[in-house]
């Protein structure tokens, strides 16, 4: 739920003096990363960490809607993958001065490009959440997921921009004179576009309008009798949310310097969930923790198997079947601090 | 003219295999209010076995029986271990259930039969053609998977409408409190109606190994086209299922069939080949979201 | 003086089933008026007309004066039509004090802030205090809301529908499931409201009812068979035929 800080084992003051500690040793530790990893000689580390803070914008951004607005939605890959096109579109016009739709010029500018991005996914979540909206429970997830469907084979039809195979960008954006080639540059800002967003998120959570569609995930009827109508609520939640995963499918364009439909495969969407799922439903870190486990997992398990979907499948059953409320969850169990 | 009744077919065809699959998945729907992603795995569990079989048989007949257990064998085996767990939880943990479970159907046919696609041959008293019009001729096989789907389709509705297990499948997917209080042993008829899928979507894996590659994913491609299906017709509506398979199946083909020919009337070839095929795969996903605005509870929704 | 709420003709079909049957009504102000009637009369179903969660099929329903009919449910409780339900319903996960600062907050039209922090809710959160230490449940302010006992949560919706500052309270059986010392603290809380806010009040306490109510109407089957006071109503033959005959046999 949405009140993060409901502590019961220890004084409030104490524990949110603790929790903000940690926040800051893990960031430090982040900031740090490159210079470990590179001390370790494995430059493969930072390019994982790098998708699983991209990964974790896009997670944080589905528990927007899927953990506290309890809006299943199965198409959010769509939102990632339209977020990545606009940097490869933006990108391939500039490449050769032609004009986008005849209209609109290119651009290889990250600061241009990212709000770019952003604001059109923005307006396509708007556009898919305003009628998605009028249904609910099952029609919403099986809706979401056509509008995904619809979207990913418009990008594979899309012969101009590489249709099926995908578009290749030749550099990536520039931004402030950096070369985001380099991995520790490109992960520095991933790492800053995280952190600023997981702020918001931990904003977002503790805001007025938070408890609002709180209330509307667990009791609409009750939210009703005093005079909240869910939709524009909700609609608000799915653009945010929209917008946050389209951020997260800007940066990976620079990070691949690729984009290609596989950006808004309906299985792209299930991992999302997964990761959502994996690390919290609803909680702020949940997100983070669920992208780094999985794709950690995926990590390792890819080089000790070739099988490890069979492994990463099990353990999934293993954590909806028996673990309501994912790692979150299990770590504040161990640590003895449930809320229950 | 024969071009269009030879799509008209081969949509129909199609039409029946989603009907199959769709059957199975609105009714665990409708009467357990499961949202189960592994339907389609089932389908691929069927072809794979059914296939087996008749390639170590050399017989095509015996490897129908097989398709059939493996399928039934395979959803009593994920009903009693995960779906079962899964009745009271809400549609996200179903959803990340049911899509770990593709996860693990999947791997577990790739370590057991490897990745490699297979073949499926037509028995030879199967093959050749049937002239149903003047020029039109059309493969026996696909005609008699339209036959077995409208029987079975035939079979389903006198089984839901005259026996006593159909007349309570029928309630329960409308009120599943209602059977609930009639005593009734649920979980016994859970897992009957579970197998009841399981088994037609096997039949529907089977069927369609020998005009499809057999091969790992092939659950999954035919799985959201069912989850249209279902939607559309109407959750829990096994009428709707009937309707909107047969329906869906046949605006599919034609589109793929005619969209990009008439894209090449307004544009050169190589770009109307691939918007054609974009926009007609873009299709049911386009129609279901149509419905849904107009008529969010399907087009035939189950009473109640 | 013209009354709070007017309801008039109100029709309500289900397939063909008259479920609500030219039903008029009125609450007046300071007074508790309430709705009896054996199970399945559609007593439920009318308050949900009235507050908009059914829409009906003939007449009209108004709100000092103005007609009502066009609102949805969330409109009409902005308008200031409070509710409790049969069913309780609350934010479960929310503790009792988050249930009551969140009405204040939606009554405040504080709802769109996107990014303000906890700490610019502790003046809503002072004010869901003061009215939870009126009601007497101070006390249980931190506990979650699904671990309150059940006639807590009855307590607590009722402080929430009054925390909407509502014209009118439509309260759906408040004293169902509750113990006799708890029904005995609910007569008093709504004793004590009626100064505040007209109650329509469904209930099958009869004890509670003819304590509390100023009017009572019966409905049965969809159609409203008397209104009086508790002695008019005691008296009714037709009353005592459909309903309180019924009663006696049960």
């Amino acid at each position: 739920m949405a009140d993060i800080s409901t502590n019961r084992g220890l004084a409030p003051m104490k524990s949110s003096l603790l929790r903000w500690l940690a926040v800051l040793v893990v960031l430090a530790l982040l900031l740090a990363l490159p210079w470990i990893a590179k001390a370790a000689g494995s430059s493969a580390t930072i390019l994982l960490a790098t998708r699983i803070l991209i990964f974790a914008i896009a997670a944080g951004s589905l528990n927007l809607v899927l953990g506290i607005g309890g809006m299943v939605s199965f198409g959010h890959a769509a939102f990632f993958g339209i977020g990545g096109y606009v940097v490869a579109i933006l990108g391939f016009h500039h490449a050769d001065g032609s004009l986008f739709m005849g209209l609109v010029p290119g651009t290889n500018q990250l600061l241009i490009a990212l709000p770019v991005a952003v604001l059109v996914t923005a307006i396509f979540a708007a556009l898919i959440g305003a009628l998605s909206l009028r249904t609910g429970g099952v029609q919403f997830i099986m809706i979401t997921l056509a509008f995904a469907q619809m979207a990913f084979f418009l990008f594979s039809a899309l012969t101009t921009y590489g249709g099926e195979d995908g578009l290749m960008m030749r550099r990536p954006n520039e931004f402030l004179g950096l070369n985001l080639r380099q991995r520790p540059t490109m992960y520095f800002v991933a790492l800053g576009a995280a952190a600023l967003c997981f702020f918001g998120f931990y904003r977002f959570m503790n805001s007025s309008f938070c408890t609002v569609l709180d209330g509307l995930r667990q009791n609409p009827r009750r939210m009703a009798a005093i005079g909240i109508a869910p939709y524009r609520y909700r609609l608000l939640a799915f653009v945010l949310s929209g917008a946050g995963t389209g951020l997260a499918g800007a940066l990976m364009a620079n990070v691949l310097r690729f984009t290609s439909p596989d950006m808004l495969s309906w299985n792209l969407s299930g991992q999302f969930m997964i990761m959502v799922i994996l690390g919290g439903v609803g909680t702020l870190w949940g997100p983070l923790i669920g992208a780094a486990v999985l794709l950690i997992l995926e990590d390792k398990l890819n080089g000790l198997t070739e099988h490890w979907p069979l492994i990463l499948g099990l353990l999934l059953l293993v954590v909806v079947l028996r673990t309501p409320g994912g790692l979150m969850a299990l770590t504040s169990q161990v640590t003895g601090r449930m809320r229950k | 003219m024969i071009l269009v009744f030879e799509q008209l077919l081969n949509g129909l065809q199609y039409g029946v295999m989603l009907f199959l699959l769709a059957a199975g998945l609105t009714l665990i729907f409708g009467i357990m209010g499961i949202i189960n992603l592994a339907h389609g795995s089932l389908y691929m569990v069927g072809a794979f076995a059914g296939v087996w079989v008749a390639a170590q048989t050399g017989s095509f007949w015996l490897g129908l029986p097989a398709a059939l257990a493996a399928a039934a064998l395979t959803g009593v085996i994920i009903e009693a271990m995960v779906i079962r767990r899964l009745y009271d939880r809400d549609h996200l943990e179903q959803v990340l259930a049911t899509f770990a479970l593709i996860l693990v159907c999947n791997e577990l046919i790739v370590i057991v039969f490897g990745r490699q696609p297979r073949f499926a041959g037509i028995p030879d008293s199967l093959t050749g053609s049937v002239e149903l019009l003047p020029g039109l001729f059309y493969p026996l096989y696909r005609l008699i998977i339209i036959a077995v789907g409208m029987l079975v389709a035939g079979g389903l509705y006198l089984f839901i409408n005259r026996t006593r297990v159909g007349m309570l499948i029928r309630a329960g997917s409308t009120d599943r409190e209602m059977v609930r209080a009639l005593g009734v042993d649920i979980r016994r008829l859970y897992t009957a109606v579970f197998a009841l899928g399981a088994v037609m979507a096997g039949l529907a894996g089977y069927l369609a190994a020998p005009l499809f590659a057999v091969q790992v994913g092939m659950g999954e491609r035919i799985l959201l086209a069912t989850f249209v299906v279902v939607v559309v017709g109407g959750v829990g509506s096994i009428r709707g299922a009937f309707v909107a398979g047969i329906a869906l199946g046949i605006l599919d083909t034609a589109m793929r069939a005619f969209v990009p020919g008439l894209l090449k009337t307004v544009m050169n070839n190589a770009d109307a080949d691939a918007l054609g095929t974009g926009l007609a795969s873009m299709g049911i996903y386009l129609i279901m979201a149509l419905v849904l605005l107009v008529k969010p509870r399907g087009l035939l929704p189950a009473k109640g | 003086m013209s009354p709070v709420l007017e309801v008039r003709g109100l029709v309500k079909r289900f397939d063909g089933l008259l479920a609500t049957d030219h039903v008029d009504l009125d609450l007046r102000t300071g007074e508790i008026h309430a709705l009896i009637g054996p199970n399945g009369a559609g007593k439920s179903t009318l308050i949900n007309q009235i507050c908009g969660e059914l829409t009906h099929d003939e007449g009209s329903i108004l709100l000092e004066g103005q007609p009502i009919d066009a609102l949805t449910a969330p409109q009409r409780a902005q308008h200031g039509i409070g509710r409790t339900f049969q069913i309780v319903q609350l934010i479960g996960e929310a503790s009792v004090l988050d249930n009551v600062a969140l009405v204040e907050q939606v009554r405040q039209g504080r709802t769109w802030r996107l990014f303000d922090g906890r700490k610019s809710r502790v003046g809503l959160r002072d004010s869901a205090m003061e009215r939870l230490s009126t009601a007497g449940l101070a006390d249980r302010a931190d506990t979650r809301v699904l671990d309150l006992s059940h006639g807590e949560r009855k307590q607590v919706e009722l402080v929430m529908a009054c925390a909407l500052r509502p014209r009118l309270l439509l309260l759906d059986e408040p004293m169902a499931g509750l113990g006799q010392s708890e029904s005995a603290g609910m007569v008093t809380m709504l004793d004590r409201l009626r100064h505040e806010v007209p109650i329509l009040l469904i209930e099958h306490d009869m004890d509670a009812v003819f304590a509390l109510a100023d009017r009572i109407s019966v409905l049965v089957y969809g159609r409203i068979v008397a209104t009086g006071n508790a002695d008019t109503i005691r008296n009714d033959p037709e009353v005592r035929q459909a309903y309180l005959g019924e009663e006696d046999a049960a």
